[in-house]
């Protein structure tokens, strides 16, 4: 009896500790969007990667745009430790949200365009600018047409860099920005002339009959979706920090050296997260349309030889530069433009050569 | 007989130089109005050579010493004030206000001779090329955060501190700004009232003549600065070959500097004494119009040419201009971003086609 009562506790105690080390693995707090970013980390974290480093991920899908994430920042600076969204809400949104740019998750200048309903006019001329072979569009067929856009984001910047081929800016069309996220439900009420969306909404719309005019990629556009993290929260925990991006650049390298491998996880990760079925060519392709660059190559990106500027301080400026000029007729009460943006500081690479030796682990 | 003969030798005379008269009065006129520097001398020139004359349009030239925001206001206030001026992107981009004007071809490039100066005995001047992507460039962030710089607010000098203070990843929140113009602001740096400036020729030769010293030109800060002709565009609707002529007399006396810019000393010299009151040593003339990059016919027609992403380099550097100024105007703590954006005017007519045409004039007169 004794010998049962001893295993018991010893059990228990066992147990217990189990429980306690769970519970005393620290946390970061990740938001990201549901597209493919998001479905790397959320990868990663089925994969139990976090616990593998000693940290507990506590991720959260959101579902309409960058912009939400930097206004949800901003009322509260504690609902996100980690985001990731593209350069155009940070630069036109950032105001008050003090994050830094530590890494790239990935490009997804192929998976953003513009779109039409089929019979639009607007797909009666291609090549209208010499330099633009394939784009469709000219200045009659678009002048005050209506396009539904998701707020402030690089659609929207697509959108406007597709206009100014034709010498139009955001004032010669007519925008609607989509109420909510449910963007196919939307369609299938409302129809809209013309839209300019990202993945995997883009792959929606397309199926319910639109078209696309052009993506960012054809226009010659890099659109790259930052990872950003509180700044005080990096300060406190650069290891932690460090973790985090190896358990994210661990999913983005099995999509360079394996690609097909994540075609059932993508399929389900929209399955199960957002209630959408998609084919598995489907799932490919739009893996295939997001490019990404593997830790080794990032850490050279964001490496200073001396005190030259690196790549991506120099891509970070050409971005914001053309972000500036290209949304600077658009008119809302969203725009909220930090004065951090006037120069790179809040690009660190410190973390990302830190996450080499965790990476390795993995 | 003999003064029947004077009376008709008279007569001829009296014809000739009437006739002379009614074909100068026949050429079209064009109003131009220049800076006091050397893109208005470059038009002084060819007015002097009567190169205007040689292609066919009477250049009715206005030289003066002000700055780019004043033209465009006087532009504004008086449409007829100009037909043709020549000023940086900056004044264009900013000074417009809706003004339909259009960029037809570049005067020369100024970031040679615009540059940032300090006290000799300033800490600035310790270190040189701290971002070894820059290493004509002194300065390093220690010594420049929290100093006081004078520039005039919206011109070139305004713009090359920005370009300047991004090589050590900073902008103007890391220092002082005071407003204040040229000649002002070298009285100010003398006084320690600010700890530098930004200025351009002709005040850097004033500048140097006290012994202030050179940080960095605009030029060694990648701060490309191509003085602009704008036409009115409504003017441009008939005057097609009015602009090409004019365009094409300017050519010649850039040619001439290309071909002998020495030649050009002393009456670069006369120019400046003539519009600033002033003495300018012929050492300064010399070295002023060397260091002021001229740009021949077939490289202003590459850069009007439609490039990358279907748009010229002039397209591309103005949008760059327009975004930098954006940042300069926009502080989150006062403005709000659609005012902003409402100052800055992207430039939307950009054409080539007059310098196209001044090159056929000038090749037919070489034939």
């Amino acid at each position: 009896m004794n010998r049962f009562i001893s295993k018991l506790v010893c059990v228990c105690a066992l147990m217990f500790s189990f429980i306690c080390s769970a519970a005393e693995l620290p946390k970061v707090k990740a938001t990201f969007l549901m597209e493919h970013e998001g479905f790397l980390l959320w990868y990663a974290e089925q994969q139990g990667w976090d616990k593998k480093l000693g940290f507990e991920l506590d991720l959260t899908i959101s579902s309409y745009n960058g912009l939400a994430l930097m206004n949800q920042y901003r009322k509260d600076p504690t609902s996100w430790n980690i985001s990731c969204t593209s350069h155009v809400p940070f630069i036109m949104g950032g105001k008050d949200v003090f994050v830094e740019v530590i890494a790239i998750a990935n490009d997804e200048a192929a998976a953003t365009s513009v779109l039409a309903m089929e019979n639009s006019d607007i797909f009666k001329t291609q090549g209208y600018d010499e330099y633009f072979p394939k784009v469709y569009g000219s200045p009659e067929a678009i002048k005050g047409k209506t396009f539904a856009f998701k707020g402030v984001s690089s659609a929207i910047y697509t959108l406007a860099r597709w206009l100014d081929i034709f010498g139009l800016d955001l004032n010669d069309v007519k925008l609607i920005k989509f109420p909510d996220s449910d963007i196919s439900g939307e369609l299938q009420k409302n129809k809209y002339h013309a839209l300019a969306l990202w993945s995997p909404d883009l792959n929606d719309a397309l199926k319910l009959g639109y078209k696309e005019v052009v993506s960012a990629e054809q226009l010659g556009e890099v659109i790259p979706c930052t990872i950003k993290v509180d700044e005080k929260f990096a300060h406190e925990n650069p290891e932690l920090v460090a973790k985090f991006l190896a358990m994210y650049f661990k999913a983005l390298q099995i999509q360079l050296d394996d690609i097909d491998s994540l075609v059932d996880s993508y399929q389900q990760f929209y399955r199960q997260l957002a209630s959408k079925e998609y084919t598995k060519e489907e799932c490919l392709d739009d893996l295939k349309k997001h490019h990404v660059t593997s830790l080794d190559e990032q850490i050279k990106l964001f490496e200073q030889q001396g005190h030259r500027r690196s790549w991506i301080q120099n891509l970070e400026k050409d971005l914001t530069s053309n972000t500036l000029v290209v949304l600077k007729s658009l008119d809302t009460s969203d725009i909220q433009i930090s004065n951090r943006i006037k120069s790179q500081k809040y690009i660190n690479s410190e973390y990302i050569k830190l996450a080499k030796k965790y990476f390795d682990q993995l | 007989m003999v003064s029947c003969l004077l009376r008709i030798f008279f007569g001829v005379i009296l014809l000739f130089f009437s006739t002379m008269q009614v074909m100068a009065f026949d050429l079209p006129r064009i109003k131009v109005t220049m800076l006091m520097e050397h893109e208005g001398f470059l038009m002084w020139y060819a007015k002097k050579q009567g190169f205007d004359k040689k292609v066919g349009v009477n250049i009715d030239l206005t030289i003066l010493d002000t700055n780019g925001i004043d033209m465009m206001d006087r532009h504004r206030k008086d449409p007829s004030s100009w037909n043709v001026t020549c000023v940086t992107s900056i004044p264009l981009i900013v000074g417009t206000n809706q003004m339909p004007l259009e960029i037809v071809g570049i005067a020369n490039d100024e970031s040679n001779t615009t540059g940032i100066y300090v006290k000799p005995d300033s800490d600035i001047l310790k270190e040189k090329g701290w971002n070894e992507d820059y290493p004509d460039v002194y300065g390093s962030p220690e010594t420049i955060k929290g100093k006081t710089f004078a520039i005039k607010t919206l011109t070139s000098g305004a713009y090359m501190l920005v370009k300047y203070l991004e090589i050590f990843d900073m902008d103007f929140s890391d220092v002082n700004i005071v407003d204040l113009a040229g000649k002002d602001s070298i009285l100010a740096l003398e006084k320690g009232e600010v700890d530098g400036i930004a200025i351009w020729s002709p005040d850097t030769y004033l500048a140097e003549q006290k012994g202030l010293k050179l940080v960095s030109t605009a030029d060694d800060v990648d701060a490309e600065i191509p003085m602009m002709f704008l036409v009115d565009k409504e003017y441009t609707e008939d005057h097609e070959d009015v602009i090409a002529k004019m365009l094409a007399a300017y050519m010649m006396a850039v040619e001439t500097q290309i071909e002998n810019p020495r030649s050009l000393t002393k009456d670069y010299q006369k120019f400046l004494r003539k519009y600033s009151n002033l003495e300018f040593s012929k050492e300064f003339c010399e070295y002023d119009i060397l260091r002021h990059s001229v740009l021949p016919m077939e490289s202003q027609l590459k850069l009007f040419e439609k490039k990358a992403h279907g748009k010229s380099s002039i397209q591309r550097l103005e949008s760059t201009i327009a975004s930098s100024l954006m940042l300069i105007l926009y502080d989150s703590n006062t403005s709000d971003f659609t005012m902003t954006s409402k100052q800055v005017k992207n430039p939307r007519f950009v054409t080539d086609k007059y310098l196209k045409q001044a090159r056929r004039i000038l090749s037919n007169i070489k034939k």
